[in-house]
């Protein structure tokens, strides 16, 4: 790596020649801490400082975002904002690595438009660390104290002048004139880093694998001490520099119709993060929570983007008021681990998708169709405006889209049709939250925004040639039936076909005027149960939960394949049922629901464990899941 | 569509609630265009029977009159906000509820004349009927007052978050007034909306927004004690000052031992 | 003709619910004007014993949220009193500043959105918008007080309720730029509110209120040195001199027959009036230049007993404060970081600040652990009741021809003369005015 050596007083060289082409920003002193902040000269700048505040994280992840600019329920543009450039001076080798970091999550798949035209825009100019800081542990991830990647340009302070390396042609140009280093500061360099690296007290042993030991060691009392003691103000996570998760919002002016859709810098520690529609909070243990952020710092991170999610910076211990230190537990955990299972860890589908198009603009579509199924679901028959979008667009049964009602928000509600149906598509829709009320409100004919597909559907190649045994329980029915409908319409491709479907009562049954369709596809039976029947309503099929229609089934174990959508607990109840009688979990599918913000393995807010539910499913075998740290339902 | 009809009530409380609902100068006109001010005494003269789309209470029941305007309140809104901590929890007046006197002790200290004085515990309107929305806060914060105006106009849940105000407060590079300061922060067991005003200002976080989700307050009066040196007495009066009649911030008072 | 009767079950357009109930016999003599317990009872005399020294001014703040900045710096100077608590300069000026903001607020609300209404016959500041011609000074008036607020959020972060002011000092200062802005807003407003002495005065000027007179005794806070706001003693028009720590030996509530509520009078004499005229009457040779200048055009005569011209008070005031406020900014200069100190110290203190409506009297016991063992708390509404009594024995009579309604409105004008803030008023009344015989 090209180095040069810049005398202190040269420093100003340096930053005038930032200045002339970047707004600098670099740590400056508040009180008796430091933030990043804009610099107008080199005096301002702290480069002595142990760490900041906020991690610099906040110039590429803004803390709000505006996405995109709307004025009625389906017309918005991108907002853009003046691309201005910028420069980062004194980044920390840590805060370099988390930049990495961020990079795989917002770039690799679905590239994110506002992060990438920050992080383009971005010069960084890192500074090695002479002296390890009071809550770091760099040291353990090799993040730190010194770096050799990410960066522009990357300082080493010396003592009487800088060692600069070159990381890039921009960063060259910047240091073009400046003499190159001899092979004695080379040497002093090195020693500096390793000097720091040698005092360096908290370490974090990684020799065994984190992410298996963790996984080993889920049920660690460990956990229950640290819950008891945390205050889930979720400080660990805003001041963190790979922390990414985002709630998305529309924000309104007092038009009500004008306004911005809008993303937020959101917490896996707070109770809210997983909130969905009629206040159902899918995290609602703090000790679920507290899991889920140190495990996904330190292990579910490198399971999913395949790189570091703890840097080691310490921010998340100097924060806590609690003192709440990974370096702490994970000490407590390696002096006393639990007994060794055997284990496997998740690891998921990889689907990358790139496109120059803005993923989070959704296309309109017109309501050509609305159909009333129960007292509050209706199935809307969508078309998409645009030709080209319409012939293009094609889905996988169990796949899902985000419908936009600008204003309102985003909701990702599954794909009622079936995969070969063209030109329009249908989501069956049970009007409980804010979008969904409002798209209950809307007529035929009416203009919405929908992006879409995503995720991974049902199984249908693997059940060529064998039985299906679909389950489903109220709305649940919903993303099946493109199951239902595929099979008869290439009947000759699977075997027998049964449908066991339950609702609370005979008024929430969804489709019942095609039930005298499906009864007519050749070898297959509809079951059908409710939980209890209003008085005076007449009912001649079965009562009871959805398992007790097991006694019914007739495929045979062996060749068959299970699909089950439904409430958490009634899947729960048919899937152990299944398994009691000798189902084995890998012929076994379920179809998940989570709170979805985006649907791109971004937000964070369906995270279950390692899994994000909206990519990674929302349509997963069984046996892949079941041993998930913390469990499925 | 007519514009919705909204009424300002007022029970126990010190009326700064609503008088920073005049307190939105700036978009004051442009809100009085999407809405029907039908009854607000504090602001204007002739005031309209209801029923009322929305109705926001200002204030803690402390007297069997006002429980009796209460329920007339609910009856005539069709939906009901509870607006300023006053509303919500209680507030400042609750913690005459744990001073250990009695209401007539209480009415004797303060009063002469007891002829028409009749007081009961103080509570938040939600002990005695059903509460749509909520606006904590003493007082109410401007920016979520016209969330929730925007949101109701919209027919929509504002989904307000009520995490703790540590978040904000790190938003803001803060520097933590518990850890770094040594004071007595209310802030992570405190709901945000506030944008962390007080912490902000280098004011520790009094707990004025009441109980954070999944608030820990236990655990963080066991830091007042330990970290902090903080007596017994000390943090009960943390605690019993907004919100003492919630049971989150109870626990933190020691309710539990 | 049978019986007439008014009824008021609340007073519109002031903070709090009160109801009056007057009783006026066939002969036009006001029989009964008496009120009872309306505000319910908060108890806050007595939950702040028990409670920590450093926690009275934020509490009592919250017994009025439209003077909520009075009540905390009284208690501030009396918490600081009782326990020898010394402050800086800085501070001193810039809690005066932060009550002129107040002033400025609460001056520019009553005035045009709480005042006006009644004496150019709408039924509020928001009826008046309908009117094109009002508008633009309506809008120029929602800027006036959202200066006073943008002041106050500046120096204590928040319109209503003050989060930086503390014992000894501030926990977060304005900076330079910040005051500077200040003052060119300040610039910015004064016209409008030179020119708001004018339009109080055409108001107040108007039939019948001109001629409605009544001698009693004023009182203010007053200073040889400036107009007081935040200390000085306590001076009337009838030569009470005292020192303010010294108001719990001469305000004193009486009980009067035939009357329910407690009645504030100065011990041997009697009712007494507080509040911007009476300290426009003490202390008009310590207004603002400008101030003094805008009485003078008006043909503001101090002692003036009308209480009608306590809108042109007010608006005086208005003037006042700005041009003083633009003088503490410069006092200040750039504020300087100070960590607000105190320890705690056993002792008694009183104290009283000029509320806008009137003085503000906070004092009380402080054991050596700083916790208090007595608060006692005058608010400006609960003094001036008994003196609005007394102005509707003088003036009833001479309104009776008035309508029902007419007379009901001249009643709520008498009242708000007071700019009344019945939350303040923490043993407080309730309102109904009835008319008998005929």
């Amino acid at each position: 790596m090209e180095k040069i050596i810049l005398n202190k007083n040269d420093l100003n060289t340096l930053f005038a020649r930032l200045k002339d082409e970047y707004e600098v920003y670099g740590p400056v002193a508040k009180k008796d801490q430091y933030v990043f902040s804009m610099v107008e000269n080199v005096e301002e700048l702290k480069l002595d400082y142990d760490t900041t505040i906020l991690p610099p994280k906040k110039y590429f992840h803004s803390p709000v975002q505006s996405m995109i600019q709307f004025s009625e329920i389906s017309e918005g543009d991108q907002e853009r904002s003046p691309l201005v450039k910028r420069a980062l001076f004194g980044v920390h080798p840590c805060d370099v690595h988390a930049t990495l970091s961020l990079d795989k999550v917002f770039l690799e798949t679905y590239p994110d438009p506002y992060y990438k035209d920050l992080r383009k825009q971005t010069l960084i100019v890192a500074l090695n660390c002479k002296k390890p800081c009071r809550n770091g542990f760099c040291a353990s991830f090799n993040t730190g104290p010194g770096i050799d990647i990410g960066f522009d340009l990357c300082m080493t302070d010396l003592g009487d002048r800088y060692m600069i390396s070159v990381g890039s042609e921009k960063g060259r140009d910047l240091v073009s004139g400046f003499l190159p280093a001899g092979e004695e500061e080379i040497r002093r360099e090195k020693d500096i880093i390793d000097d720091c690296r040698d005092m360096v007290t908290r370490w974090i042993d990684t020799e065994e694998d984190l992410g298996e030991f963790l996984h080993q060691n889920f049920e660690h009392k460990v956990w229950r001490d640290v819950s008891k003691e945390c205050l889930a103000c979720g400080g660990c996570t805003t001041v963190c520099p790979t922390c990414y998760c985002f709630a998305v919002k529309d924000v309104v002016d007092l038009t009500i119709k004008d306004g911005k859709r809008m993303r937020f810098w959101d917490s896996c520690m707070f109770y809210e993060f997983s909130r969905v529609a009629l206040d159902h909070v899918f995290m609602p243990e703090r000790e679920a929570r507290v899991k889920q952020r140190l495990y996904h710092k330190l292990a579910y991170y490198q399971q999913q983007f395949n790189v570091l999610g703890c840097v080691g910076c310490g921010r998340c211990v100097t924060a806590c008021v609690k003192n709440i230190d990974p370096v702490m537990i994970m000490a407590r955990i390696q002096a006393d681990p639990c007994e060794e299972k055997e284990i496997s860890l998740y690891k998921p589908p990889h689907k990358k998708i790139e496109s120059d198009e803005n993923p989070w603009m959704p296309y309109k579509a017109v309501i050509k169709d609305i159909k009333k199924q129960t007292c509050d679901v209706n199935t809307y028959t969508f078309e998409y405006l645009d030709e080209k979008i319409k012939a293009g667009y094609t889905y996988l049964n169990g796949t899902y889209n985000l419908i936009s009602l600008f204003g309102t928000g985003e909701s990702a509600i599954s794909i009622s049709s079936w995969e070969e149906m063209k030109g329009t598509f249908e989501h069956t829709v049970r009007a409980v939250g804010n979008v969904t009320k409002a798209l209950a409100e809307l007529k035929v004919g009416d203009v919405v925004g929908i992006r879409g597909p995503y995720g991974h559907g049902w199984p249908m190649e693997k059940m060529k040639g064998r039985n299906i045994l679909l389950i489903a329980g109220g709305i649940g029915l919903a993303p099946l039936r493109g199951v239902v409908e595929s099979v008869k319409n290439h009947r000759e491709e699977y075997g027998k076909f049964e449908i066991l479907y339950g609702a609370r009562t005979p008024g929430g049954l969804l489709f019942t005027d095609e039930y005298e369709k499906w009864r007519q596809i050749p070898d297959t039976n509809l079951y059908l149960t409710v939980d209890e029947v209003p008085q005076g309503m007449e009912w001649n099929e079965n009562v009871g939960v959805v398992t007790t229609l097991f006694d019914r089934i007739s495929c045979s174990r062996e060749n068959t394949v299970v699909i089950t959508c439904g409430p958490d607990i009634m899947m729960k109840f048919a899937v152990l049922g299944l398994m009691k009688q000798g189902w084995s979990p890998e012929q076994i599918y379920v179809s998940l629901e989570r709170r979805m913000g985006c649907g791109m393995k971004k937000c964070g807010n369906c995270q279950m464990g390692p899994v994000f539910v909206c990519q990674d499913g929302p349509v997963f075998q069984y046996a892949e899941i079941m041993n998930l740290p913390g469990g499925v339902f | 569509m007519s514009k919705p009809k909204l009424a300002f009530f007022k029970l126990s409380s010190c009326a700064g609630c609503q008088l920073s609902v005049l307190n939105i100068e700036p978009v004051l006109l442009d809100v009085l265009g999407a809405i029907d001010i039908t009854y607000f005494v504090m602001a204007k003269r002739s005031n309209y029977h209801g029923p009322y789309d929305i109705g926001f209470v200002e204030g803690a029941v402390t007297s069997p009159r006002e429980l009796e305007e209460l329920k007339n309140i609910r009856r005539e809104c069709n939906l009901v906000v509870a607006m300023g901590t006053c509303a919500c929890f209680g507030g400042i007046p609750s913690i005459k509820n744990f001073t250990g006197m009695t209401q007539r002790q209480m009415e004797e200290k303060v009063y002469s004349e007891l002829w028409d004085i009749k007081s009961i515990p103080v509570q938040g309107i939600d002990y005695y009927i059903p509460v749509d929305h909520y606006l904590r806060g003493c007082p109410i914060d401007l920016e979520e007052f016209l969330t929730l105006v925007k949101s109701l106009l919209k027919g929509v849940n504002p989904h307000f978050r009520f995490h703790s105000v540590c978040n904000e407060c790190k938003l803001n590079e803060n520097i933590c007034l518990l850890v770094n300061r040594g004071k007595a922060c209310m802030g992570s067991v405190t709901a945000s909306g506030c944008n962390a005003l007080c912490p902000s200002l280098g004011r520790e976080c009094e707990g004025c927004r009441g109980p954070a989700s999944d608030c820990n307050a236990e655990s963080l009066a066991k830091t007042f004690s330990k970290e902090l040196g903080l007596d017994k007495a000390d943090i009960v009066r943390k605690f019993r000052k907004y919100a003492g009649n919630t049971s989150e911030f109870s626990k933190g008072a020691g309710d539990n031992e | 003709m049978s019986n007439r009767r008014i009824h008021v079950d609340y007073i519109a357009r002031a903070e709090g619910d009160g109801a009056f109930d007057i009783v006026i016999d066939n002969e036009g003599v006001l029989k009964k004007a008496s009120w009872q317990v309306w505000e319910p009872p908060r108890f806050f005399e007595a939950f702040m014993v028990g409670r920590k020294a450093e926690e009275v001014p934020e509490l009592v703040q919250r017994i009025c949220g439209i003077c909520p900045h009075s009540h905390h710096i009284s208690a501030l100077r009396a918490v600081e009193r009782a326990m020898d608590v010394t402050v800086s300069e800085q501070t001193v000026l810039l809690r005066e500043l932060l009550h002129y903001s107040d002033w400025i607020m609460s001056h520019a609300l009553h005035v045009y959105y709480l005042a006006a209404p009644d004496f150019l016959g709408y039924e509020s500041v928001i009826a008046m918008t309908e009117n094109p011609d009002l508008l633009p000074i309506v809008k120029e008036a929602l800027k006036l007080k959202r200066l006073g607020n943008d002041m106050i959020v500046c120096l204590s972060g928040q319109e209503i309720q003050n989060k930086t002011s503390v014992i000894g000092g501030f926990t977060s200062l304005p900076t330079l730029s910040d005051l500077n802005k200040m003052k060119e807003q300040l610039k910015k407003m004064k016209d409008f509110a030179y020119s708001t002495v004018g339009l109080a005065n055409q108001l107040a000027s108007q039939v019948p209120y001109k001629d409605l007179s009544r001698k009693c005794e004023h009182v203010a806070l007053s200073d040889p040195d400036k107009y007081a706001i935040n200390d000085g003693r306590f001076v009337s028009t009838e030569g009470l001199d005292i020192g303010d720590w010294e108001y719990p030996q001469w305000i004193m509530e009486s009980h009067i027959p035939g009357c329910n509520a407690k009645h504030s009078v100065i011990k041997g004499r009697d009712s007494f009036l507080t509040g911007p005229l009476a300290r426009v009457n003490v202390n008009f040779n310590k207004l603002s230049k400008d101030a003094g200048k805008a009485a003078g055009e008006v043909g503001f005569n101090p002692p003036s007993f009308n209480p009608f011209m306590s809108i042109v008070a007010r608006a005086i005031e208005l003037v006042h404060a700005i041009d003083t406020s633009t003088e503490l900014i410069d006092a200040i200069g750039k504020p300087v970081e100070e960590e607000p100190k105190f320890s705690y110290k056993a002792g008694e203190s009183y104290a009283i600040t000029e509320a806008p409506r009137g003085i503000c009297c906070h004092g009380g016991k402080i054991d050596k652990y700083g916790v208090v063992q007595k608060w006692d708390i005058v608010a400006p509404t609960a003094r001036n009741i008994y003196n609005l009594e007394k102005d509707f024995r003088e003036f009833i009579p001479k309104l009776l021809h008035l309508s029902d309604e007419e007379l009901t409105l001249k009643c709520e004008v008498m009242i708000r003369n007071y700019d009344p803030c019945q939350s303040c008023a923490t043993h407080s009344l309730k309102i109904r005015l009835r008319r008998e015989g005929n």
